[in-house]
C-alpha cells in the first residue's frame, strides 16, 4: 500500500497513540521539519481531552513508528517526560527560524508563482516533507514537489523555472510526479 | 466461536455458590486476547477463572474473582501508568491542594482509567500499527479460550485475530498490512 499524503494542517490535532496499550497521549500541535531537504525532526505536542494544553515533551521523529490517516503511532513514548530528553536537533530545529508558510515561492527566473500555504508530508514509517502547497501567484493553487537542489530562507522559495510546469492542483497528481521525480534521482 | 457482542450484557453467575454476579459490562484485552472480563460494578474477572465463553451465561470460579479494589493491584507490576496510579493512592492525606494540584490529581486519575481500560471494542476506532484509519470495529469474534479469532471493520473488511495488537482506551490496533 503506498502511504498517503496529507496536508501539514490536516496533522494539526493528530492523535498520537501508544502501540502498546492504544491509548492516545497526545495531539500534534506542529510539525517540525527540514524545508531544504523535507526531513522531519519531529512534533511539538499538546495534551489530549479534558486538561488539553501544551506539553513540554517534544516527540523526536525517531520515537516516532509510523505516521498514518489516523494517528502518529509510537511505541512507549511518555510524555510527561522531562523536554530534555528530546534529541537536540528536535529542540533546534524548533528555535530555528524554519517557517516556510507564507515564504513566496520565485522561479529562478523572477517569477513569482505564488506563496506557500501548507506543506505536504508523505506518511509511513519514514514520514516527510514532499511537496508544498501554494496559492496567490499568476499561475493558481497548486502543489510543488520538493527537490534538493532548491534555495530556501526565511522568505523565499527559489525553484527551477521548469516547476512553473509541474505546479499540480490534486494531491494524486502530485503522487505521480513525486514518484517520477524520485525514480529521475535514482537513475 | 462466539462475537463479544454476545459476551457483553451476559449474566455473570460465579460457580462456587451460584450467585449471580452482575452482568458482563466490558472486556478487557492483552494482545489478541482477552484477559479480563468486566462486570457490574467494576469487577474484573480474570480470564482464567472462566469456564467458557461459548454460552449465553459466563461462568466463573468464585475463589479466582477479585474485588473491586484488587484488579488494578493486580496488574499494577511495574508500568509507568501504573506507578502514577501508586502515587495518586499514596499521596499524604490533608496536604495542601493548589487548582494546578487539583488538575494533576485529575489528570492522574484519568490516565489510570485509561490504562486500565475496559469496555464494549464494539464500534471502538480502528487503526493499524501504521497510523492509518480502518473505521470501526464492527465484529469481534473469539474462541472458547478467548483468543480472538477474527474481527470486521464497518465496511465489512475482515482481519485475521493474531493480527491485533491491543485494544485500548481510544483504539483497537491492529498489525499493518500491505494489502489493507
Amino acid at each position: 500500500m503506498k502511504n498517503a499524503l496529507m496536508r501539514g494542517a490536516d496533522l494539526i490535532g493528530h492523535p498520537v497513540v501508544d502501540l502498546r496499550n492504544g491509548e492516545d497521549v497526545a495531539e500534534v500541535r506542529d510539525v517540525i521539519f527540514d524545508p531544504t531537504d523535507g526531513r522531519l525532526s519531529g512534533f511539538t505536542l499538546n495534551k489530549r481531552g479534558r486538561w488539553a494544553g501544551r506539553l513540554d515533551a517534544v516527540l523526536a521523529i525517531t520515537g516516532v513508528s509510523s505516521v498514518g490517516s489516523g494517528a502518529v503511532m509510537v511505541d512507549g513514548f511518555d510524555p510527561s517526560a522531562e523536554p530534555a530528553e528530546g534529541p537536540n536537533d528536535v529542540e533546534d530545529a524548533e528555535t530555528a527560524d524554519r517557517e516556510v508558510v507564507d515564504d513566496l515561492v520565485v522561479t529562478e527566473s523572477g517569477r513569482t508563482l505564488g506563496t506557500v500555504i501548507d506543506v505536504v508530508i508523505v506518511g509511513g514509517v519514514s514520514p516527510r516533507v514532499v511537496a508544498f502547497e501554494i496559492d496567490g501567484g499568476e499561475v493558481g493553487g497548486g502543489f510543488i514537489p520538493l527537490t534538493n537542489n532548491r534555495g530556501v530562507s526565511g522568505s523565499a522559495l527559489v525553484v527551477p523555472d521548469e516547476y512553473e510546469g509541474r505546479l499540480r492542483n490534486d494531491l494524486t497528481g502530485l503522487a505521480d510526479q513525486i514518484d517520477e521525480l524520485g525514480e529521475k534521482e535514482n537513475s | 466461536m462466539i462475537n463479544v457482542a454476545n459476551i457483553l450484557g451476559q449474566r455473570a453467575i460465579s460457580l462456587g455458590d451460584a450467585e449471580s454476579t452482575g452482568k458482563v459490562t466490558g472486556i478487557r484485552f492483552e494482545g489478541n486476547r482477552i484477559a479480563f472480563v468486566e462486570i457490574t460494578g467494576g469487577r474484573l474477572i480474570p480470564v482464567a477463572a472462566v469456564k467458557t465463553f461459548e454460552g449465553d451465561t459466563l461462568t466463573y470460579e468464585q475463589s479466582t474473582s477479585p474485588t473491586p479494589a484488587e484488579p488494578a493491584r493486580a496488574q499494577r507490576d511495574a508500568t509507568p501508568e501504573e506507578a502514577q496510579i501508586e502515587d495518586a493512592d499514596t499521596e499524604a492525606p490533608g496536604e495542601p491542594s493548589s487548582d494546578d494540584a487539583s488538575g494533576d490529581e485529575a489528570e492522574k486519575a484519568e490516565k489510570a482509567e485509561k490504562a486500565l481500560w475496559a469496555g464494549d471494542p464494539i464500534g471502538h476506532r480502528l487503526l493499524s500499527s501504521a497510523g492509518d484509519a480502518l473505521g470501526k470495529l464492527a465484529e469481534m469474534h473469539v474462541g472458547p479460550d478467548g483468543v480472538v479469532v477474527d474481527m470486521a471493520d464497518d465496511d465489512g473488511h475482515t482481519y485475521a485475530g493474531d493480527r491485533l495488537i491491543t485494544v485500548g482506551s481510544y483504539a483497537a490496533i491492529v498489525e499493518a498490512d500491505t494489502s489493507d
